[in-house]
């Protein structure tokens, strides 16, 4: 397949870089898709990103995080690239939602949007420590 | 009447400035026409005035010429007969008596009888022969000379000189010969003494003298010393007698060629009441007045004459000191009495062919100080090695002449050094052409001479193929496609071709005659100046010319061929000089006469070689600046006069000064109608402002009922244009203005008047709101419902303005009915909302959304986030900030069946003390002056700080530390300067 485009990003692992993930992706993916397919690869990589920073326990500001976007002629492909501990988002099967409103308990709602709209392949880098998390998008998804 | 009306009222105005530009402009104009118009014509006169005085002082020149070559001449004749008598006897001994047998028909016939036995036999002769020693001028060589002068002397129409009027000048040149030649013997005299001191001293300074021999000394030493003043005197007597002599000779000479010269003066149409030359020789003595040949012209310049100014240029010119440096010529101005006189003082040089290249190389230099400085030390060091071998040769000579029986030309001795002579001199010449610094410059004036040649011959071989192409056409049928021409037009471009064709003819002939013209390039003439300036001057001082004048030099210069015969003269001359064969005969050259055209040699081969040996042995520039070396020498001896023209120049200068006027008041004609048309044009332009500025005070005034008049499509049309959009443009944003008012008031009343009370015993509410300028996107509200519990929700809408304010308050209205409809299960309340607006909005416009149920029996909150910020949560037990999660998408964004899976229901139990609050982002982005943001940690900060106080005072804290950070007010009612609304609510647990 013909990589058409692409970008690679480094972020601090901290919420303040979400800006820049928004933007980058934004200035990337405007002329591509949709606008309703933009908010939902901005949302999905936000919550991915988030996640990786709320619960991934990065110690350091230099275990950044890499973004890398490519533009095939039918998809977009996301990868996501961590130093958080190890987490695969494809096995994660959904909590019970009466058991979370009761305890008050975080995460999963976002994974489980994320699934619907988009295709996810993870990979450990055993040698490296990383996570590595693939999300691809059609670029005629519009729900 | 305020500051501005009087300020409106003595500033001055357009119309003011307009013409005082006008003024300004007219009068550069004035000035820059009649500075321009006054300088050409100054400019124009001086050039016709020029020209006219160039051929009368070219032909005053010749007669100054002529006259010092006559005088010279008749004075040497006179010399020469005195000296030849002298030296007769003189050089008696070196005659030769020659012992010959009889001849003639006398010692034929004593053979004769001798043969038949006759007692006769034939006798010797005795004759006495010249030597080379004893040869100088002969009295045939000297009447040959004096009858060539007597030949010059003629009157008017070339009538001959009688001999009263020759015998009468011919004796005061005797008399100037004979104080010459005493000055001469003086000053031998002069030189012995000078020599005989210097023994007498160094007897004296002999220790081994007795004192009578040292008294004796010294009576003649002082003797010795009187006679040196007495003949020095007389060396001062003798030479101003000479000078008086020469120029009484002078005088005597102008009388008998005055009617000719008036007769030519006249021909060549010198305006003798325009232009006065006065002739000076270099004393200082007047030798001719162009006035006096005139009588009947009015005496010009006669005031001139006596004032102070133009006296001072005559002691300048004359002083010592400015006849050593005044080799240019100068020009001065003079106002008499209303009268413009223009005086010009022009040297005369009696030799032009040395001077000319003198000054031509003394021009260059003062141009290019430096161009020869390398040639010009090579030359210093072989002109003293050439004083040196001089010396030996006159040491040489003298021997010979001892003797006097071989010529110096037949001594090997002598010849030997002449040899040496010889090769210096070479050297020298070799010496320039290696050193020679403008090669380079003297090739590329080869090289475009040639292109231009090549040029001149491609124009011509064009015009000619173009005249031939037309001939055809003129014979033969014009082709269909091309232009048609009638038989005159073909005529008259072929007479056009054939006439620029000859025109260009010409200019090929013009350029080849220019081959080897050096008169425009100055570097060919320097250089020949360097190299031939000594023998030019050498032949100057040898030969007495026929002709005088320029002409020779400008020929030398216009002519390669002429420049060949020159040299070789002054080579082949060199030679006769030192080869030393004959005293006063010149050799031929190949069997021809080259010094035909020289003139007469007035000096013998030893006189010449003297004269040499002083022009090789200086070198020919010591010090620009210092004016030392041969070329100054050269000059100073060459220098015999100056012509004084004064021209009146007050016609010429008074014509000038009317056509000025006559400019100025033209000039100023024009300028008064610019002035009064600008005045015109103003007052209209004015006018035309006038109405724009009453209108645009109304709009001042806040009057927006105000129409510009139509003014054109100038830029004062277009201005008006402009201003009648921006009035409409004005009363729209009037009218808006008014929308956004009514806007706020809407957005405003959204916003609960009061705060809910029936929990008033569960729990304490307080909730703060501040919008940014204009209309805000912000929004929150709480809602009692009948079941006892409270909806609390606060809300971000996307951008700002008065399209997000009526979402907003459709969004209020919409989220109210739903839970007034029953409806409890907030993620559906989110569907539903969710739905209308996504499908109702534009794709730009969506909610940050954050709803909250709190039920009074278990103190829970139940709450759903639409992509909102996620709350703060104080949790009393732990004394602990919580962030409570929240997430999801946020509200109008994507259709419904994406937006349910990123909603999630979350739910708190809250404890006694703990402290529920949520905000909008205008909090933590609140930015202070300098730009930084109020931040998330410092707002979880300060509810932690606070969190044991009421939630009213909490809310307060914020206020006080955001007006803190930001310097705005926002305790004070209506908007602020924010950048972003500011919305939040706390919740506190009784």
């Amino acid at each position: 397949m013909k990589v058409v485009k692409e970008n690679i990003i480094f972020l601090d692992p901290t919420l303040g870089s979400l800006v820049l993930l928004r933007s980058e992706i934004r200035k990337f993916v405007s002329e591509l898709v949709s606008k309703q397919l933009q908010n939902r690869i901005i949302f999905s990589l936000d919550e991915i990103v988030t996640n990786v920073i709320e619960h991934g326990g990065i110690l350091s500001l230099d275990q950044k995080i890499e973004i890398r976007i490519l533009e095939y002629t039918d998809y977009l492909c996301f990868t996501v690239i961590d130093f958080g501990k190890p987490f695969d988002p494809t096995k994660y099967t959904g909590a019970d939602s009466k058991q979370k409103l009761a305890s008050g308990a975080d995460g999963g709602f976002g994974l489980n949007a994320i699934k619907k709209v988009a295709s996810l392949h993870y990979t450990r880098l055993v040698a490296e420590n990383k996570n590595k998390l693939d999300l691809h998008f059609r670029k005629d998804n519009h729900g | 009447m305020d500051k501005k009306q009087i300020l409106r009222i003595i500033t001055p105005g357009l119309r003011t400035k307009l013409s005082f530009i006008t003024i300004l402009l007219v009068s550069v104009i004035l000035v820059v026409t009649s500075v321009v118009t006054y300088r050409q014509q100054k400019n124009a006169l001086q050039e016709k005035l020029e020209l006219e005085i160039k051929n009368p002082l070219v032909y005053l020149n010749g007669i100054v010429l002529e006259l010092e070559n006559i005088n010279r001449s008749l004075v040497l004749i006179e010399e020469f007969k005195i000296r030849v008598e002298e030296k007769k006897s003189e050089l008696k001994k070196f005659k030769r008596t020659v012992v010959s047998k009889e001849v003639g028909f006398l010692g034929t016939l004593k053979d004769l009888g001798q043969s038949i036995g006759l007692a006769v036999k034939r006798g010797n002769v005795y004759t006495s022969v010249d030597t080379y020693y004893s040869r100088y001028l002969s009295d045939k060589e000297i009447s040959i000379f004096e009858s060539k002068i007597k030949n010059e002397l003629q009157g008017e129409a070339g009538k001959p000189i009688d001999d009263i009027n020759y015998q009468r000048i011919q004796k005061i040149a005797k008399a100037a010969a004979l104080e010459k030649i005493k000055s001469e013997k003086y000053k031998f005299r002069v030189r012995e003494i000078s020599d005989l001191k210097e023994s007498i001293n160094a007897y004296i300074s002999d220790t081994s003298i007795d004192e009578i021999s040292k008294s004796k000394l010294n009576l003649e030493r002082d003797q010795l010393n009187k006679e040196f003043i007495q003949i020095s005197k007389n060396i001062i007597t003798s030479d101003a007698k000479a000078l008086n002599f020469e120029s009484n000779l002078n005088k005597a000479l102008l009388n008998i060629f005055k009617g000719n010269y008036k007769e030519k003066i006249d021909s060549i149409g010198l305006l003798p009441d325009k232009i006065r030359i006065f002739v000076y020789d270099k004393h200082g003595k007047e030798s001719l007045d162009t006035a006096s040949l005139f009588p009947l012209a009015p005496e010009t310049s006669k005031k001139l004459l006596l004032r102070e100014e133009y006296k001072q240029i005559l002691t300048d010119l004359f002083s010592k000191k400015q006849i050593e440096t005044q080799f240019n010529s100068n020009s001065k101005s003079i106002d008499v009495v209303g009268r413009q006189f223009e005086v010009l003082t022009k040297p005369v040089f009696k030799n032009p062919d040395s001077a000319e290249r003198a000054i031509t190389l003394l021009g260059f230099l003062q141009k290019e100080k430096d161009f020869y400085n390398q040639y010009f030390i090579e030359d210093t060091k072989i002109a003293k090695e050439i004083k040196t071998l001089s010396t030996e040769i006159r040491i040489r000579l003298r021997e010979l002449r001892k003797t006097g029986k071989t010529k110096p030309g037949s001594d090997k001795v002598f010849r030997e050094l002449t040899e040496k002579y010889r090769s210096l001199i070479s050297k020298r010449e070799a010496k320039f052409k290696e050193l020679l610094p403008n090669q380079n410059v003297i090739a590329e004036n080869k090289i475009k001479w040639k292109e231009q040649g090549l040029q001149f011959k491609k124009n011509f071989d064009d015009l000619n193929a173009k005249l031939s192409e037309w001939k055809l056409k003129a014979k033969s049928n014009q082709k269909e496609n091309e232009k048609i021409y009638s038989i005159e037009e073909i005529d008259y471009k072929i007479q056009t071709l054939e006439s620029q064709l000859e025109e260009m003819r010409d200019n090929i002939a013009l350029h080849e005659s220019s081959k080897d013209d050096w008169t425009k390039f100055i570097h060919e003439m320097s250089n020949d100046s360097v190299l031939y300036l000594r023998d030019a001057s050498l032949h100057d001082f040898s030969f007495i010319p026929y002709k005088t004048g320029n002409s020779n030099i400008n020929k030398y210069y216009k002519s390669g061929d002429e420049r060949k015969r020159i040299q070789t003269k002054y080579t082949h001359f060199r030679n006769w000089v030192l080869s030393a064969n004959s005293e006063t005969e010149l050799p031929k050259l190949r069997g021809t006469e080259i010094y035909n055209d020289s003139g007469i040699l007035v000096h013998s081969r030893s006189e010449v070689e003297e004269a040499m040996w002083e022009l090789d042995g200086k070198p020919l520039l010591e010090s620009i600046e210092g004016k030392r070396g041969l070329i100054f020498e050269i000059l100073e001896k060459d220098i015999i006069g100056f012509n004084i023209v004064i021209l009146d120049r007050t016609d010429g200068i008074r014509q000038i000064k009317k056509n000025r006027e006559e400019t100025m008041r033209y000039v100023a004609i024009i300028g008064l109608f610019a002035i009064l048309l600008s005045f015109i044009f103003s007052h209209l332009f004015v006018r035309r402002i006038k109405v724009i500025s009453k209108n645009a005070e109304q709009i001042e005034k806040g009057n927006l009922n105000v129409t510009f008049p139509k003014a054109g499509y100038d830029e004062i049309g277009i201005l008006t244009d402009s201003l009648n959009d921006m009035v409409s443009g004005l009363k729209e944003r009037d009218e808006m203005r008014g929308e956004l008012i009514a806007a706020e008031e809407i957005q405003k009343r959204l916003l609960p008047e009061k705060l809910p009370t029936s929990l008033s015993d569960k729990i304490e509410i307080a909730a703060f709101y501040k919008a940014m300028t204009g209309v805000g996107g912000d929004y929150y509200d709480f809602i009692e419902l009948n079941d006892g519990k409270l909806v609390f929700c606060i809300g971000d809408v996307s951008n700002h303005g008065v399209g997000p304010a009526i979402v907003m308050a459709l969004f209020r209205s919409q989220i109210r009915s739903i839970f007034r409809r029953g409806e409890r299960n907030l993620k559906k309340v989110l569907l539903e909302a969710n739905a209308s607006l996504y499908e109702e909005t534009p794709d730009h416009i969506f909610i940050t959304f954050f709803l909250a149920l709190f039920d009074p029996v278990n103190s829970q909150v139940e709450y759903v986030s639409a992509g909102h910020i996620k709350p703060l949560y104080f949790d009393a037990s732990k004394n602990k900030i919580h962030e409570l999660p929240a997430g999801g998408l946020p509200l109008g964004m994507d259709e419904n069946s994406f937006f349910e899976t990123t909603i999630e229901r979350r739910a708190i139990i809250m404890d006694s003390s703990d402290v529920f609050f949520q905000y909008t982002d205008g909090l933590d982005e609140a930015r202070s002056p300098s730009g930084d943001f109020f931040t998330r940690e410092q707002v979880s900060k300060i509810l932690l700080d606070n969190s044991q106080t009421s939630v009213n005072e909490i809310v307060n804290s914020f206020v006080k530390d955001l007006e803190k950070h930001t310097t705005f007010n926002l305790s004070q009612s209506g908007m602020s300067a924010l950048s972003d609304d500011i919305a939040m609510i706390a919740i506190k647990k009784l």
